[in-house]
């Protein structure tokens, strides 16, 4: 780490990690899919707060501050990570079962979120955030940056998503031989590219 | 409002009722209380944000993170063992090393062309899964390209300026940042629009070059010490 963040007020700086440490933690795992870079994103994401939190004159936005902080780390590691990142993209084709909630009920946490996994990233992101209860979806439009009716496009397109990935858990989990394959689009194509 | 617009509407609905006051939601929340197909979906709706939310928020964060973090930060408030006399003396290394690295390389950076739209064009073809902003709104395009570190001032050829936008990603290319611009033509077909930073191919002028490479159509050219690169199919020089 480099940079000296000596601006922040300490007391408050650990009621703010106290407050959200957690539900960026989520979010970054989310994002990253894995445990340790999640972490890492989590605490670069306080550091920045440290070093430049008071910066921000409106202290309302700490928590989209953090949140949109966090957002654009992940995007910039995986700019540097690779010159062209690639991502698993995957769409379901076939009709699924009824999911009802019932049935998740016994379904653990880790589970859940390699469902989310699942999604494409588009979408996860605004889900993750909603589920996470802390953020409307006008403070979610703020932390991506785009308008709220997209907000509630991308939620209402989430959730088709998920619901058809938890009914291919449940159907997984019940042991029946009918797997639903899934199939790898890819976004853009020269001929008849579709996003 | 028809059913459909308010399930639109409510799947951004927190469970918790956290929204129950915004005004975003109230015709909707009144269809649901009149219609009963509707009161039990939402019910069910709600059933299932709750138990995925509730899962969510089981997922526990390591033990350490919370200490990492207060330690991480704690170290990085501690005075530096640099004093101003150190951080001088490294500034001055810093300029005797630039000095003599613009004596050892006095050119600036050039490449080939061909190489870089080649591989463009096997990346636009086979590589692009996604971008890191959706939106209509070049200026959104515009703010994202500037927070994100670059220039954003990137000159749209005139034939782009009727397309909807689609949105954007950040690409690097031999040390260079790229701002990948994507547009939807009037028959639904994508054409792309790269900007680069930093103009390494000197030997392209204003004058667009047209290319055929691989399946794509290519122009490329330079301005205000950009490089454009716009990738369409048959009909792109009518795009300029």
């Amino acid at each position: 780490m480099s940079g000296t963040p000596n601006k922040v007020d300490q007391p408050e700086f650990e009621e703010l990690i106290e407050r959200y440490y957690e539900n960026l933690y989520r979010f970054a795992l989310s994002l990253a899919k894995n445990e340790a870079e999640a972490c890492d994103l989590t605490q670069q994401t306080f550091f920045l707060w440290a070093s430049k939190g008071h910066q921000l004159r409106d202290k309302s936005k700490v928590k989209s501050w953090l949140f949109t902080t966090l957002h654009r780390e992940f995007l910039g590691s995986r700019r540097r990570r690779s010159r062209f990142p690639h991502h698993e993209l995957t769409i379901v084709e076939h009709e699924l079962p009824k999911v009802t909630p019932a049935q998740f009920r016994d379904v653990d946490s880790a589970t859940v979120m390699e469902t989310l996994w699942e999604i494409d990233e588009m979408f996860r992101t605004p889900l993750v955030l909603f589920y996470l209860q802390d953020h409307s979806y006008q403070e979610i439009a703020e932390i991506l940056q785009v308008p709220t009716g997209t907000v509630m496009s991308r939620l209402s397109r989430a959730k088709e998503q998920l619901r058809a990935r938890l009914a291919i858990t449940k159907v997984t989990k019940q042991g029946a031989s009918k797997v639903v394959p899934l199939s790898k689009t890819p976004k853009i194509s020269p001929t008849g590219p579709v996003i | 409002m028809k059913n459909e617009e308010a399930k639109f509407i409510l799947q951004a609905y927190r469970h918790n009722g956290q929204d129950a006051e915004d005004v975003c939601f109230q015709e909707a929340l009144k269809q649901v209380k009149e219609d009963p197909e509707l009161q039990s979906w939402f019910s069910e709706e709600k059933a299932l944000d709750e138990v995925v939310s509730s899962k969510l928020l089981e997922l526990e964060p390591p033990k350490s993170l919370k200490q990492n973090i207060l330690t991480g930060s704690e170290l990085s408030r501690r005075p530096s063992i640099f004093t101003i006399k150190h951080g001088l003396m490294i500034a001055a290394a810093l300029v005797l090393m630039i000095g003599l690295s613009t004596l050892w390389f006095p050119f600036k950076k050039e490449y080939d062309h061909t190489v870089y739209t080649a591989e463009m064009a096997d990346f636009l073809s086979h590589k692009l899964d996604g971008l890191e902003i959706y939106s209509h709104e070049l200026v959104d395009i515009q703010r994202y390209l500037r927070e994100a570190g670059l220039d954003g001032d990137i000159v749209i050829p005139a034939g782009l300026h009727n397309l909807t936008g689609i949105g954007c990603r950040i690409l690097a290319w031999k040390g260079q940042e790229i701002a990948l611009i994507c547009f939807r033509q009037e028959d639904d077909k994508v054409i792309h629009l790269l900007v680069m930073e930093e103009n390494v191919f000197p030997q392209i002028g204003e004058t667009p070059q047209f290319a055929k490479v691989d399946t794509w159509t290519m122009a490329i050219w330079n301005r205000d010490s950009k490089h454009y690169l716009l990738a369409g199919g048959p009909g792109l020089s009518q795009r300029l």
